[in-house]
């Protein structure tokens, strides 16, 4: 069976999910700020024709935003997480076959599926998406993944392709324009740091690859280059990566409200952030093997500093109390009182299944005390769900929350919480 | 009888041996538990389906009060004495089908309205 691959990508995902709630800012420039309104996290068109740039520090911009009646939002994480959600669903209700690839962009492996015009088919899809769920997307079509997030690309990009492209059926010369008019940043699976690379070999476009020697591709970047060369024309090398597996790593971070070198409040940011991190892994059944706690200044003030520092578990764990204890031993061994701590994140990584602890850990580790403690655990976590988050906790999480981030114009979550429905006025 | 003894698949993977098939389950398929699901009554598709809470008397006369929370299905065909809900210049605002006019944007079909007393 052939493979045929559709990417379907949110157009402005963050901005519209703002925009279902809030029909007026249609046709105005919106965008969406990250944690503590740092950097500019997604963008209306009107704000982009603005010039206004991905990831671009908002204090810079201030006075434009202003100028230009830029409407600014602060990311609002639980309503984008139950919007992607829906998403998936009508996704998965087409095809099991998906692949969450992020939080607005999904794989569907559509060769198992009897679709007489994937044109025609994608204009469904995008209709269906966009009345149901009340969100925009663009639909790229093609026998690679590779292809097909460059065809939906392309889709967005072209104004006259209105949001669908199908590679699929059109013949290889036709597909050519596609791949001349794609310059190489924007092919998946090229980074920033290999454009100087590629363009001193007169590599310019998707085009230029697809025709570079594999050899020669090969030499410049990796095996990874073979495989996205015959990703170009038209050999699948990446199949779809099926639903349902493990996650490899979780993590969460914050920066702080204001900058501090205050022991006491990095640790308490630390210990919330483990403490999620940790309900996390409970959540999926999962135990963490590693960790590490990552902490920054200012990026964008002169004498960035970061610091990583490792965590270590004797055994892996998803108990808090061992998480938080290993946190904070890696905070003290690293802190250092003279730096200006602007960010803390923490990350757990080489996550196993509570059932491969069982099999392929007995014996060296205690499973009475691991069963004891995740009894625990198991009674902590109904509490926080009942009664919501941070009913019980530990010692060291800072109820004071004066390290979270202010949220100036996080919209509500509309559908996420109880007293934060959208309201259907009926006021006289 | 040989197959008086059947074991059947419970909840929580417990296997239970019973005397007699419970024909309920059996014709569920064993995955949905009996208990009624206020889901299955109130959402056809969950995906689509997004709820409001009504602010103000407006619409007293129709049954619909104050707090009162409202389901609404994006993807419900609205027919004309069916209730919509629109965007109006700066709200969202309750009518029927058949009222709507050129400037409205309709965002969905109510579907039902949930009242409670306590």
């Amino acid at each position: 069976m052939k493979p045929v691959f559709a990417l379907i990508d949110c157009n402005n995902f963050f901005v519209s999910c703002e925009r279902l709630f809030r029909p007026d800012l249609e046709g105005r420039p919106v965008v969406v700020l990250s944690s503590n309104d740092g950097c500019v996290v997604s963008r209306s068109n009107e704000a982009k024709a603005l010039g206004i740039k991905m990831a671009a520090p908002a204090f810079k911009s201030r006075q434009l935003f202003k100028e230009q009646g830029v409407v600014q939002f602060s990311a609002n994480f639980e309503l984008y997480g139950d919007i992607s959600e829906r998403m998936t669903r009508v996704m998965t209700s087409i095809t099991p076959r998906t692949e969450v690839y992020s939080v607005d962009e999904s794989f569907l492996d559509l060769s198992q599926l009897e679709i007489p015009d994937y044109e025609t088919w994608a204009r469904i899809v995008r209709k269906r998406l966009l009345h149901d769920v009340g969100i925009p997307a663009s639909i790229g079509i093609a026998p690679t993944k590779t292809l097909a997030k460059l065809a939906g690309e392309r889709a967005k990009q072209d104004l006259e392709l209105a949001d669908v492209l199908d590679l699929n059926s059109l013949t290889q010369q036709e597909r050519e324009v596609y791949l001349l008019n794609t310059p190489i940043k924007d092919i998946w699976g090229i980074g920033w740091r290999l454009k100087p690379k590629l363009q001193a070999e007169g590599i310019y476009n998707a085009l230029d690859v697809a025709r570079t020697r594999p050899q020669h591709i090969q030499q410049l970047m990796g095996i990874n280059g073979r495989q996205l060369v015959a990703e170009l024309n038209g050999t699948s090398a990446h199949p779809l990566q099926a639903m349902g597996k493990v996650r490899q790593t979780i993590s969460h971070g914050r920066q702080f409200g204001q900058d501090t070198s205050n022991f006491a409040v990095i640790e308490s940011a630390l210990a919330s952030l483990g403490a999620k991190a940790a309900f996390g892994l409970r959540k999926e059944n999962l135990l963490a093997r590693h960790g590490l706690i990552n902490l920054s200044s200012n990026r964008h003030r002169p004498g960035y500093q970061r610091i990583k520092q490792p965590i270590e578990f004797a055994t892996p764990t998803a108990d808090t109390g061992h998480i938080l204890s290993a946190a904070i031993n890696a905070l003290r061994q690293s802190f250092n009182p003279r730096m200006s701590y602007h960010r803390a994140d923490i990350l757990f990584y080489d996550l196993i299944t509570e059932q491969q602890l069982q099999t392929d850990l007995f014996g060296k580790t205690s499973i009475p005390t691991h069963n004891r403690s995740q009894a625990r655990l198991k009674a902590v976590d109904q509490l926080n769900t009942k009664y919501g988050k941070q009913t019980v906790h530990y010692a060291a999480e800072d109820l004071s929350n004066a390290w979270l981030p202010k949220k100036h114009s996080r919209s509500p979550r509309y559908t996420t919480d109880w007293s934060e429905l959208p309201v259907i006025n009926g006021l006289v | 009888m040989h197959d008086d003894l059947q074991t059947m698949a419970g909840g929580d993977g417990v296997s239970v041996h019973t005397g007699f098939p419970n024909p309920a389950l059996e014709r569920r398929g064993n995955s949905q538990p009996l208990a009624l699901d206020l889901n299955r009554l109130l959402i056809r598709q969950a995906s689509s389906t997004y709820l409001f809470r009504v602010a103000g008397h407006l619409w007293a006369d129709q049954g619909i009060f104050d707090g009162d929370i409202a389901v609404i299905d994006r993807a419900a065909q609205a027919h004309s004495r069916d209730l919509i809900i629109t965007w109006r210049e700066k709200d969202m605002v309750l009518i029927r089908q058949n009222q709507l006019t050129e400037e409205d944007k309709p965002w969905g079909v109510v579907t039902a309205i949930i009242h409670q007393y306590r």
